[in-house]
């Protein structure tokens, strides 16, 4: 199901915002939670609802455990073994016809006639994300940094939250666990309008920026061969935005659906393409996963207590791993090392980047992140140079479709997203006054008014 | 309350032209639709003293017209150098329905024709045309595009309308031209997305039967399929094939196809229902039984005119998964058409070419696909 679709707007929103402010205690509104989560997810595959279930009693049976056992042996395999689980269905879900296509490229390169045989894996919308919270989850018990919770409905209603469940943000127990334990006593007005604004404004980023935007560059670049290098860039500018506006209004969506029911989601976009490097860029782009990658990977690897040579290492792992994480794919590597790399060199050559002229620095920041977005959309290796080439090297060929048209979305996205205000910055000391009543009315409206012409498209992180 | 009842007009009204214009703007970046135009079907049709056809350039939803009206890519006038001009003439069954773009049988038959060689096909299909509207489309313009091979797809149940169709090489147009209507894109896009419910549906075609045959008298009714109106669509068929003829093109012609297998209206009884909607005159059962009696007079009016006869009606009647509704194909039947179509085209003689015709030149295609069982 997802949050631009008629049945999600239309009936399931209400209908599960309606019952859990009827219900009274927590217990009640957990198991609502958890159920709901169960049919959000459900809808795509009823089948990986066991997966996440399964996933969900490890982890809850791992806190029960650290609850138990003050025995450091007892805890580390508490530790472990669960991970261990987690992580082999993940690696078995998204990553196992990789290593076989990987493996089977690499012996036909080396002169082996080895078919690849590829296996009819189908992967389990999500099962990154909430992973992630689980993975999380077992980390922070194990560091004492949470008490583990022995209420498996608030645990279960944590895992399958459906406002977060399939493409984040990245939500860890503790961020929300003071949230959850007083949810039975939470005011259902209090943060309703925040909420409310929130959601209609990732939606309006989703529906009305970031769909006109992949209208042309999935267009475009279906046939990337053919362009000349005027239409590449546009393309690439387009994808630049439209990913932004695609996933920040998933999130903004997220964060205010966590608000409607109590629950204050933290914000995982703060205007990444204002950066002025790529350190700022990491700390404002998908900052659920930036953190969690420092916090439970680059952290525990050394950081940068080590010496120089060290921390460039546990960085460049960090972003291999990260990029890796967001698809089985080469590109994806590619993409994780492009973006160590340029945050290897940032901290080289720092003592001459920051004084350069903020706008500058800006624009620097901003092109490094559409090359990277160029391996990021790559399906493979041509298709990331024939891109990159066409951007460096003037190239005729054919021009943009629908350019006079594709412009001035352009231009609105990239002033939005580079001068104008985030979600979240928009709800600071946020009262709903009767104009934002009005300015909201008017945007759910445009948004059901294209809705209702285009359908509902997933989300671009959807399949990460 | 007193909050309510002023706010709920202010944000209601924002909520509405907010969705109107959304819905226009995004109407101009995906179909390049004026923000102050009212699209519809219309802006699809020509309508003078030359007849009924395409609007060139004219496009709607998902429909793009080309410079010559016809729903195909852009063309010349003179067929291609080396390519033998197919020209499908039709109703909406040829012009396409439920189809995606592209997907239309005639976009697909000239998918299939390309195994055999360079053939160019254009689709004519305009919908709710009678023969003498085609004969009409044919005579006072598509003849002008210089056609090797006419494909003919007639459409019987217009001979069961209230209205006698009646031959004429013009057409007389009384009105002058419409005032621009303003409608509410909105709720157009509304109207597209909403899906009425079954039982809702047939109260409303029953409503719509029983207003159109109210006060009518007993013999007004088709009880059987009529001689006099199957005699007339011969005579009309016969015509439209003798003019089509004269002009030295090859003609590949073809019965009707539905989605029932018997006059009782199984396997979609709802669905013959509908189709009384359109022709309340005969009731389901006659309109199935006419649609059936006009087989044999497309046979004879192919087998005098020297066309190939494709005999659709008997390879796809009653298959569910072939049609979007009671005659309009789905994607699949559209399909099965093409390939049907496609070696009956290819066996027709290109005297401009001197083409002798290559029957299964690329080879068979095949049976087509055994009707597949729906879900």
């Amino acid at each position: 199901m997802l949050f631009n679709s008629f049945v999600f707007l239309g009936l399931f929103l209400p209908v599960t915002y309606a019952v859990f402010w009827l219900l009274k205690g927590a217990k009640a509104r957990y198991v609502w939670l958890a159920i709901t989560g169960y049919i959000f997810y459900g809808y795509w595959d009823p089948r990986f609802c066991l997966l996440m279930a399964f996933s969900t009693l490890v982890s809850y049976s791992a806190g029960l455990g650290f609850l138990t056992w003050a025995d450091p042996r007892r805890r580390h395999l508490c530790l472990v073994v669960p991970i261990a689980v987690d992580l082999l269905l993940l690696g078995f879900f998204k990553y196992t016809n990789f290593v076989v296509d990987s493996v089977a490229a690499l012996l036909r390169s080396s002169g082996s006639d080895v078919p690849g045989p590829h296996l009819n894996i189908i992967l389990p919308v999500g099962i990154s994300f909430y992973t992630f919270h689980t993975i999380t989850y077992i980390v922070d018990s194990y560091r004492g940094t949470i008490k583990p919770t022995r209420n498996v409905f608030e645990f279960t209603a944590y895992v399958s939250l459906f406002s977060q469940l399939v493409a984040g943000p990245i939500v860890r127990f503790r961020q929300i666990e003071q949230d959850l334990e007083s949810l039975g006593s939470a005011s259902r007005t209090r943060w309703l309008g925040i909420g409310v604004s929130f959601f209609l404004i990732g939606l309006l980023e989703k529906v009305v920026l970031a769909d006109s935007l992949a209208y042309f560059v999935d267009r475009e670049l279906a046939h990337y061969a053919t362009l000349g290098s005027l239409a590449t860039w546009l393309s690439v500018l387009g994808y630049t935005f439209q990913l932004y506006f695609d996933f920040a209004g998933y999130s903004d969506m997220a964060i205010g659906l966590g608000f409607m029911f109590g629950l204050r989601i933290p914000i995982n976009f703060n205007s990444p393409y204002k950066a002025l490097d790529p350190s700022e860029f990491w700390r404002r782009w998908h900052i659920s996963l930036s953190t969690c990658l420092r916090d439970y990977l680059y952290i525990p690897l050394g950081g940068s207590r080590g010496g120089h040579g060290q921390t460039n290492r546990n960085l460049m792992l960090t972003m291999l791993i990260g990029g890796l994480w967001h698809g089985a794919n080469w590109t994806f590597v590619i993409w994780g090392a492009y973006h160590g790399a340029i945050l290897l060199a940032h901290r080289e050559i720092q003592a001459y980047w920051d004084p350069l002229p903020r706008v500058l620095r800006q624009g620097l920041m901003f092109l490094l992140a559409v090359i990277g977005w160029v391996i990021f959309r790559a399906t493979d290796f041509t298709m990331a140079v024939t891109l990159l080439t066409r951007m460096v090297v003037p190239t005729s060929g054919r021009d943009m479709a629908g350019m006079t048209t594709f412009l001035p979305i352009l231009i609105l996205a990239a002033l939005w997203a580079m001068r104008g205000p985030n979600a979240q910055e928009i709800h600071r000391d946020y009262r709903l006054t009767p104009t934002r009543a009005i300015v909201l009315a008017a945007a759910f409206g445009a948004c059901l008014g294209v809705m209702l012409g285009t359908g509902s498209s997933p989300f671009l992180y959807f399949q990460f | 309350m007193r909050r309510a009842l002023v706010w709920t007009p202010a944000l209601t009204v924002a909520f509405l032209l907010a969705g109107e214009l959304a819905a226009r703007t995004d109407d101009w970046i995906r179909e390049d639709i004026s923000v102050l135009a009212s699209p519809s079907y219309d802006d699809l049709i020509l309508k003078d003293s030359l007849g009924v056809r395409g609007r060139p350039h004219g496009h709607f939803k998902k429909w793009h017209l080309n410079n010559a009206g016809f729903r195909s890519p852009k063309m010349t006038p003179a067929p291609l150098p080396g390519c033998a001009r197919v020209v499908v003439l039709g109703t909406s069954e040829t012009f396409g329905y439920y189809e995606p773009e592209g997907r239309e049988y005639p976009a697909q038959l000239a998918d299939s024709l390309r195994r055999f060689g360079c053939y160019e096909v254009l689709n004519a299909g305009v919908a709710g045309l009678a023969i003498p509207g085609v004969y009409r489309l044919w005579r006072n313009w598509v003849r002008m595009f210089r056609p090797d091979i006419v494909v003919i797809y007639p459409s019987p149940a217009f001979y069961l309308s209230d209205n006698t169709p009646a031959l004429a090489p013009y057409l007389h147009v009384s009105e002058g031209p419409q005032p621009p209507s303003v409608t509410s894109r909105l709720w157009l896009r509304l109207l597209d997305r909403v899906e009425v419910p079954g039982p809702l549906q047939r109260q409303r075609t029953k409503r719509a039967i029983a207003a159109a045959t109210a006060g009518k008298p007993p013999e007004w009714a088709f009880n059987a399929p009529p001689q006099d109106r199957l005699n007339l669509f011969h005579d009309h068929l016969d015509s439209l094939a003798s003019s089509v003829r004269a002009t030295g093109a090859s003609i590949v012609m073809t019965t009707h196809a539905t989605i029932f297998a018997d006059t009782t209206g199984a396997p979609e009884p709802d669905l013959a229902l509908a189709w009384r909607q359109a022709h309340p005159r005969p009731s389901p059962a006659t309109l199935i039984a006419f649609d059936r009696a006009a087989s044999p007079v497309i046979a004879a009016v192919a087998a005098r005119n020297g066309a190939a006869l494709l005999d659709l009606g008997a390879a796809m009647n009653g298959c569910p998964a072939w049609f979007a509704d009671f005659l309009h194909f789905s994607e699949a039947g559209a399909s099965v058409v093409a390939t049907l179509m496609a070696p009956a085209v290819a066996a027709a003689p290109v005297a401009r070419l001197g083409w002798p015709g290559k029957p299964n030149a690329g080879g068979p295609l095949g049976p087509p696909a055994s009707c597949p069982t729906v879900h």
